[in-house]
C-alpha cells in the first residue's frame, strides 16, 4: 500500500470526523418497498437436507401488482463490478465434473418463482476434496479449471468441510428490481460442527426507561425511546446476559480440531422501524474472551461492545405530521456472523403530546 | 540630492479629464492636482558614482481621490555633469558609454506611486480622474569635499571619536562598501571626512574636534541616512545605524544565472516565488500543480499527477534523493518547508538521465545554501502550523541552520468534534517535520552539506460503535503514524573549471503503520542511497556527465488486509472481512542500482544536443533497463528556440503488486516513451510591459506499455494473482506556459495544458481514461507589489473534471442487496466513462509588511476558494446506491497567519 493511498485514508477519516454527508433517508426508515434480510434454514445444510430460503420485505411496493420473485442458485458468484453474474454455475461445474470423472450431481441453477427457494444438494465429500486433488476445489483453483474462462477478478472461497452456496432472488417490483444475495455453507464434511440460527424465541422488543422498566404505549411525538431486544421475566442483568447469550450467541471452533479453542458468536443487530430515527442504524456484540472445550477462557485485546449495549436502541419519534396513523412497526434483525439470522417486528402506538 | 520638478500641471500642458460621464467629461477643469506628500526616489547607485543626472517624464493617472492608479514613463533624458579630468580622477569617476539604462525610470515611478495629491476638480468642486504630464528630475548631490591628504611620515589614526556599523534595517545584514561622510560646518569653515564601512559594516572616525558633525551614509541600493553627532573629548561616539534598503521585495534580488537547458522542460521556481503564489500555502510541492503539465488533484488527495499518469509514476526528490513521503496528512502541505528550499525544478518528461525509474514526470527540490553574515531565522504562525527556522555561521566555512514545524489545524478539528460524536478523536491528526542543515567549504573547490530531515504523522480515532460501519468489525480503534527520517551528506569536489564531482551519501529510515479496525499494515525500512556524479569539460563544445545512481533498502512488512490494494481504475467493492490477506516479511533486501552516461554537445553556437543513456537494475522483479535519452535544442536568436526530445524510462511495480499474496511474483518493468517538441519564445526588449513576456509551448506524447492492470489469472497455488503487465497507455497533448518575470512590480503566469491520456487494461478491453484524465488545465497566478509593503496575488483555476465511473444502480433504480454483510452495493457501469464537471477556484492571497530595524513582519491573508464555489469531487449515495447527491470539495478556507523574519 502506498503513502499516498494511506494519506487518502486519512483524508476520508477527517471527513468523516467533520460529518460530511447529504440529506438521504435512514438506511433504517422504511418508506419504500426493500429486502431487509434473507434468511436460510437451517443456515448450514448438509447432505440430503433441503435449505428453504426467505426474504423478509418491508415497505409498500410501487407497482400495481404484487411483486414477482425468481431464485437462483450458483456456485462462484461476481463481486459488484460484474454485476454480481454468476460465474460458475451448476451447470457448468457439472460438466467439468463428467470430463474428470466425477459424479454430475449438482441440480439445475433455477430455483422457481416462489416467494421461498428450497435446495437440496446430495455430494458425497469426495466430489469436493479427495487425495488425488481432482475435486470440485482443487478444480476452481486450477488455471485448467472453469475459471480460466471467467473473466475478471474473482474472490474463490475456501474450503474447509463446508462449501458457500450462494442464492439470489430477483424481486420485480414495477419498473425495478431488487437483487438480494446470500451465500450458506453446504457442509460436505460430517466432522463439520453445524450452525443454528440465533433463538429468539423468548425475545421481545420493549420500550423501556433507563433503568430498563417497561414504558406504556402510546408513545409521544417527538420524543426519544429506549428500544430493548429482551425477554419479559424481570430477570437481573446478569442472568439476562447469560441466557440471552446462550440462545443467541452460540460457541464454536473455527477448526475441526477437538481441542480448538471456542469463541462466541459476533452478533449484529439491525434496526428498522417506519417512523422516527434511529441513534444507531446497528449495533453489535463483540465477545471479550473465546473458551476452549476444558472451559478455559482466553482474553480478547478488548472488550468493545457490551451486550446490554448491543441490545438497546434510542428511536427519536417524528412530528405528528410526519406519520400517517397512529402506529409504527420496528423490526430488528439478528445475525450471527455465521450465516444464521432471525428477525422480530412488533408495532408499537403513537399518539399525540400530553 | 534630488529635486522634485512641480512641473505639474502647466496649463499649456495638456491634461486630459477620464471620461466617467458625458456631462463630466465636457466640464472645465477649475482646480488642478497638486502634491500632498511626496516621495523621494532612490538615486541609482551607477549613476550616483558616475554623476549622471536626470529628467524623466511620466504621464500618471491621479484618481478622483488622488493616489496614483497608474504610471508609466515617457522618456528618461539623462545629463553627465562636467568634470574636470583631475576631479573625476580624484574621486575616482569612470564612466561608462555603454550603459542604457541607469534605472531613473524605475526609480522614478516607484516614488511617484507612493505620492498622494489632491485630485482635480471641476465645477461644483467635483473631484475627478486625471492623466497628466509629471517630470521626475533627479539632481546630483555636490561632490563631498575630499578629506586633506596625509602628508608622507605622518603617524596613523589617532583617538577614535566616531565608530558606528551600518546594518540593513529589518535584516540586521551588515553593509559593507556603503560610503560614511561626517562635515562640520561653522559658517567660515568647512571639514569633511569619508569613511568606507569594512566587511562587518564598521566604520571610525579620529581625532575629530569637540562639537557636532553632521553625518551621512550612502549604499547602493539603500536609502540614504542623515544624521547628527556630538563629540566630546575624551569619549567615543558609537551608533549603530539601519538603512532602509529601496526596496524589500524579494523578487528584485533575485539573480539566476541561466543553467544549460538539457531537458525539454525545466521549470525552476524559487524560495520567494514559492512563498507567496496564492492557493498554495507557501508549498514548494503544492506550488508546482499550477505548472504546465500538472493536473489538480481532488481534494485532500495529496497526489502529483503528471502528464495524466498514475500517482505513482512521478518522482520526488530532495538534491537528488528521492523521498518516500510526499505530503503530510490530506495532502495539505508538503514534508519540505519554504525556509529550506532554494528552489525546485519541475520536469514534465524528456528529464535527463540523471533521473530514472519514474514513468510521470520528476520535481526535484534544492536546499538551500547557508551563508549568513550572523543569525538569521524565521517564525511564522498561521491557522494551519506552526513554524521556525534558525540560521547561523559557525565559523567563516561552517554555518548551520535548524528548522521545525507544527500542524495546528489538527487541533482546531479535535476541538470542533462534539463529545456525542459516534467516532472519538483520541489523537488529534498531527504533524511535525524538523530539518537541519549545515555547509562547511574547508578550502576553495571542496563544498561539504549536510541535510537531515525526519517528518512525523499521527492520528488515531476511536469508533463508539464499529457494528454501525460493517457487521464484520472487531475492532473500533483506527490510526495512522508515518514518519521517515533521511540524512544526507554532499561533498562535491571541483579542482578546476573542467571537471567537478558530487558525492552523495544518505541514509534513513521509513516507518508507516495503518491500523483500521482489525487490519493493520506495518511497514518498517531502512534505506541507503548512493549518488556520485562526474562531470567533465571536455572542451568548450562537449561537457561530458557520468554518473553512480545506487538506492537499497532492508524491509520488514507486516500486512493484514481485506483483499489486495486496488490498481487504477479499479473501483471498490465490499470485500469479505473474515477472509483476510496476510503476509509477514523479515529482513527484505531490495536493490536498484543505474549508472548513467549523457552528454552536452554544442554542436554549432546554436544547435545542441543532449544524448544520455541509462542502465538500470531492479532487483524487486529481477530486471534490467536499457533507458536512450535523447534532447535537441536550436535556438535562432536570443529570443526564439525550437527544442525536442525523446526518451524511455522504466518504472518497477510497486512491491505490494510483486510479492505474494497481494501481487503477481512474475509482474515485470512498465515502460513509457516519452517525446516532445517545442518552442520558446522571448519578447523583445522595447516593448514596454510585454518585454518582460516569456511563452513557452511543447506538444508531448507517451507511449506506455506492459502497465500495471488489474488481472483474472491465477497462481500455481490457484489463489488470484491481482495483477498483470497487460495494460497500456498513451497520454498526448499539448502545455503552453506564458511568464510574466518581474517587472514594474508584476509577477505572472499563464499555464494552460491539453491533454488526453488513456489506457486498455488487456488487450480485448476497451481504451479508457485515466484516473485523472483532465482535458483542460488552466491556471493563472498573478501577485503585485504595492507600496508600503503591501503584495496583493491571486491564482485562478479552471480544469476539466475528473473521469468518474457512473453507477448503474443509479441510473436503474435497482438495488443490490448483500444479506451477508447486511449491506447494499454499487453496480458501476464502464470504468471512467463519464465527466465530473469543470472546476474552477480562484484563491487571493494579500501581504502586509512592516520593517523594524531588528526584524521585518508579515502578516498575510490567504482566501482559498474566495467565491466559495461549490466544485463537485465525486458523489455520495444513499444507503442502497439508487440515489446520488454531489460531492463537494474545499469551501472557502482562510489561512491567516504572521512571519517574522531578522
Amino acid at each position: 500500500m502506498s503513502s499516498t493511498a494511506l494519506a487518502r485514508s486519512a483524508a476520508v477519516l477527517l471527513a468523516l470526523v467533520a460529518g460530511c454527508g447529504s440529506d438521504f433517508d435512514s438506511r433504517t426508515l422504511i418508506k419504500d418497498f426493500r429486502i431487509l434480510a434473507m434468511q436460510t434454514s437451517p443456515p448450514w445444510f448438509v447432505r440430503g437436507e433441503e435449505a428453504v430460503t426467505r426474504v423478509l420485505t418491508a415497505g409498500e411496493p410501487r407497482g400495481t401488482t404484487a411483486p414477482t420473485y425468481r431464485w437462483s442458485w450458483c456456485l462462484l458468484r461476481g463481486s459488484n463490478d460484474q454485476g454480481f453474474a454468476c460465474l460458475l454455475t451448476p451447470e457448468l461445474m457439472n460438466q467439468y465434473l463428467e470430463a474428470r470423472g466425477l459424479p454430475a450431481l449438482l441440480p439445475s441453477s433455477d430455483l422457481g418463482t416462489n416467494p421461498t427457494a428450497s435446495l437440496s444438494l446430495d455430494i458425497p465429500p469426495e466430489v469436493f476434496e479427495n487425495e488425488e486433488d481432482t475435486g470440485f476445489c482443487s478444480l476452481l483453483r486450477s488455471p485448467d479449471g472453469p475459471l480460466g474462462e471467467i473473466s475478471r477478478f474473482v474472490t474463490l472461497p475456501d474450503c474447509n468441510g463446508t462449501y458457500p452456496i450462494s442464492f439470489e432472488v430477483q424481486i420485480r417490483d414495477g419498473d425495478r428490481t431488487l437483487y438480494g444475495f446470500t451465500s450458506q455453507n453446504y457442509v460436505y464434511d460430517p466432522r463439520v460442527e453445524l450452525n443454528a440460527q440465533p433463538d429468539i424465541s423468548a425475545l421481545d422488543i420493549r420500550v423501556v426507561d433507563r433503568v430498563g422498566n417497561p414504558l406504556e404505549q402510546p408513545l409521544e411525538f417527538e420524543k426519544s425511546y429506549l428500544f430493548e431486544l429482551s425477554n419479559d421475566e424481570g430477570l437481573g442483568e446478569d442472568r439476562t446476559r447469560t441466557e440471552q447469550l446462550q440462545r443467541l450467541s452460540e460457541t464454536f471452533s473455527s477448526t475441526t480440531s477437538p481441542n480448538a479453542p471456542r469463541q462466541h458468536e459476533q452478533l449484529s443487530l439491525s434496526w428498522f422501524s417506519t417512523t422516527g430515527d434511529w441513534d444507531a442504524p446497528r449495533t453489535g456484540y463483540l465477545p471479550s474472551n473465546f473458551v476452549n472445550d476444558a472451559g478455559e477462557v482466553f482474553d480478547r485485546e478488548a472488550q468493545i461492545q457490551e451486550w446490554v449495549d448491543a441490545r438497546t436502541n434510542e428511536l427519536e419519534l417524528p412530528k405528528p405530521a410526519e406519520l400517517d396513523g397512529t402506529s409504527f412497526d420496528v423490526t430488528i434483525v439478528i445475525r450471527d456472523g455465521r450465516g444464521g439470522l432471525s428477525w422480530v417486528t412488533k408495532t408499537f402506538d403513537i399518539g399525540a403530546s400530553q | 540630492m534630488k529635486k522634485l520638478l512641480p512641473l505639474l500641471l502647466a496649463s499649456t500642458l495638456p491634461t486630459n479629464a477620464l471620461a466617467q460621464d458625458e456631462e463630466i467629461e465636457e466640464a472645465e477643469i477649475v482646480e488642478l492636482p497638486s502634491i500632498i506628500e511626496g516621495a523621494e526616489a532612490v538615486y541609482p547607485p551607477l549613476a550616483l558614482r558616475q554623476r549622471i543626472a536626470a529628467d524623466v517624464v511620466l504621464e500618471v493617472e491621479i484618481s478622483e481621490t488622488g493616489t496614483i492608479s497608474d504610471a508609466l514613463v515617457v522618456r528618461t533624458t539623462t545629463i553627465a555633469e562636467t568634470l574636470s579630468a583631475t576631479v573625476a580622477a580624484a574621486y575616482g569617476i569612470v564612466r561608462s558609454s555603454t550603459i542604457a539604462d541607469y534605472g531613473f525610470g524605475d526609480a522614478a515611478l516607484s516614488a511617484v506611486r507612493k505620492m498622494r495629491f489632491s485630485p482635480a476638480k471641476v465645477e461644483g468642486g467635483i473631484p475627478i480622474p486625471v492623466r497628466v504630464p509629471y517630470t521626475y528630475g533627479f539632481e546630483l548631490p555636490p561632490l563631498r569635499p575630499l578629506p586633506p591628504p596625509r602628508t608622507e611620515g605622518e603617524a596613523g589614526p589617532g583617538v577614535v571619536a566616531i565608530r558606528g556599523t551600518l546594518r540593513e534595517r529589518g535584516t540586521r545584514s551588515l553593509i559593507p562598501g556603503a560610503i560614511v561622510t561626517v562635515f562640520q560646518d561653522d559658517g567660515t569653515d568647512v571639514r569633511a571626512f569619508e569613511a568606507t564601512s569594512d566587511a562587518t559594516g564598521r566604520f571610525e572616525f579620529f581625532d575629530l574636534a569637540p562639537g557636532d558633525w553632521k553625518i551621512q551614509g550612502e549604499a547602493e541600493g539603500y536609502f540614504p541616512i542623515r544624521d547628527t553627532l556630538q563629540v566630546v573629548v575624551g569619549e567615543i561616539t558609537e551608533v549603530t545605524y539601519y538603512m532602509e534598503k529601496g526596496s524589500y521585495n524579494a523578487y528584485d534580488v533575485i539573480v539566476t544565472a541561466d543553467r544549460v537547458k538539457r531537458e525539454v522542460n525545466r521549470r525552476t521556481l524559487t524560495r520567494e516565488e514559492i512563498r507567496t503564489v496564492p492557493g498554495t500555502l507557501g508549498d514548494p510541492i503544492l506550488v508546482v500543480e499550477n505548472l504546465p503539465g500538472v493536473a489538480r488533484p481532488p481534494t485532500g488527495g495529496g497526489q502529483i499527477i503528471v502528464r495524466g499518469s498514475g500517482t505513482n509514476d512521478t518522482r520526488v526528490y530532495i538534491d537528488g534523493v528521492e523521498v518516500p513521503l510526499i505530503y503530510h496528512f490530506g495532502g495539505l502541505k508538503s514534508v519540505l518547508p519554504i525556509d529550506v528550499v532554494e528552489s525546485v525544478d519541475f520536469y514534465p518528461g524528456n528529464f535527463s538521465a540523471y533521473y530514472g525509474r519514474g514513468t510521470g514526470g520528476v520535481f526535484d527540490a534544492h536546499i538551500r545554501q547557508l551563508d549568513p553574515d550572523q543569525i538569521h531565522g524565521t517564525v511564522e504562525a498561521s491557522v494551519l502550523d506552526v513554524s521556525m527556522f534558525l540560521e547561523a555561521p559557525l565559523t567563516d566555512e561552517l554555518a548551520v541552520a535548524v528548522g521545525g514545524r507544527r500542524s495546528v489545524i489538527g487541533d482546531i478539528i479535535k476541538g470542533v468534534v462534539p463529545e456525542d460524536a459516534s467516532v472519538g478523536v483520541i489523537s488529534a491528526p498531527v504533524y511535525y517535520d524538523g530539518q537541519i542543515l549545515s555547509n562547511w567549504r574547508p578550502a576553495k573547490g571542496h563544498d561539504v552539506r549536510l541535510f537531515f530531515l525526519a517528518s512525523d504523522d499521527t492520528l488515531e480515532l476511536l469508533f463508539d460503535n464499529p457494528a454501525a460501519a460493517s457487521t464484520q468489525l472487531t475492532s473500533n480503534n483506527v490510526n495512522t503514524a508515518i514518519n521517515f527520517q533521511r540524512a544526507t551528506l554532499e561533498y562535491r569536489y571541483a579542482p578546476s573549471e573542467r571537471y567537478q564531482n558530487t558525492l552523495l551519501v544518505a541514509g534513513g529510515r521509513n516507518f508507516i503503520s495503518f491500523n483500521a479496525f482489525q487490519f493493520g499494515f506495518q511497514l518498517e525500512s531502512l534505506q541507503f542511497i548512493l549518488r556520485d556524479t562526474a562531470r567533465y569539460k571536455v572542451d568548450d563544445a562537449l561537457t561530458l556527465r557520468f554518473g553512480l545512481d545506487l538506492q537499497t533498502s532492508l524491509t520488514d512488512v507486516n500486512a493484514n488486509l481485506p483483499g489486495s490494494p486496488p490498481v487504477e481504475g479499479q473501483t471498490g467493492s465490499n470485500p469479505d472481512l473474515s477472509d483476510t490477506l496476510d503476509s509477514n516479511i523479515e529482513d527484505s533486501v531490495n536493490t536498484e542500482a543505474a549508472v548513467f552516461l549523457d552528454a552536452e554537445w554544442s554542436l554549432t553556437e546554436k544547435l545542441k544536443l543532449f544524448p544520455g543513456l541509462r542502465v538500470d537494475y531492479f532487483e524487486l522483479v529481477k530486471q534490467w533497463s536499457l533507458d536512450p535519452r535523447f534532447v535537441a535544442r536550436y535556438d535562432f536568436s536570443d529570443q526564439f528556440a525550437l527544442k525536442g526530445g525523446v526518451g524511455v524510462v522504466f518504472q518497477s511495480p510497486l512491491p505490494n503488486q510483486v510479492l505474494r499474496p497481494f501481487g503477481n511474483p512474475d509482474a515485470g518493468l512498465q515502460r513509457g516513451i516519452q517525446y516532445s517538441l517545442g518552442t520558446e519564445f522571448k519578447m523583445p526588449e522595447g516593448l514596454g510591459l510585454f518585454s518582460r513576456l516569456e511563452w513557452d509551448l511543447t506538444f508531448f506524447y507517451k507511449d506506455l506499455s506492459d502497465f500495471i492492470a488489474a488481472s483474472n489469472r491465477l497462481y500455481t497455488d490457484g489463489e488470484p494473482l491481482y495483477v498483470d503487465n497487460t495494460g497500456v497507455g498513451r497520454v498526448y497533448g499539448l502545455e503552453a506556459f506564458i511568464e510574466h518575470k518581474f517587472e514594474n512590480n508584476f509577477r505572472g503566469w499563464i499555464s494552460y495544458t491539453l491533454s488526453r491520456s488513456e489506457r486498455r487494461d488487456t488487450p480485448n478491453s476497451e481504451w479508457r481514461a485515466f484516473d485523472f484524465d483532465q482535458t483542460h488545465i488552466l491556471n493563472m497566478v498573478m501577485s503585485y507589489s504595492l507600496p508600503e509593503s503591501w503584495e496583493v496575488g491571486l491564482r485562478f483555476r479552471f480544469v476539466s473534471g475528473n473521469p468518474y465511473t457512473p453507477s448503474l444502480t443509479v441510473q436503474t433504480g435497482d438495488s443490490y442487496f448483500q444479506n451477508d454483510f447486511d449491506s447494499y452495493a454499487n453496480v458501476p457501469g464502464a470504468s471512467n466513462s463519464d465527466r465530473l464537471p469543470f472546476f474552477s477556484q480562484l484563491d487571493l492571497r494579500v501581504e502586509k509588511g512592516w520593517v523594524f530595524p531588528a526584524f521585518q513582519l508579515k502578516a498575510f491573508l490567504s482566501l482559498i476558494n474566495t467565491l466559495n464555489r461549490q466544485n463537485q469531487e465525486g458523489f455520495t449515495r444513499n444507503y442502497n446506491f439508487t440515489l446520488e447527491d454531489t460531492a463537494q470539495g474545499l469551501p472557502v478556507i482562510p489561512n491567516l497567519g504572521l512571519r517574522a523574519e531578522f
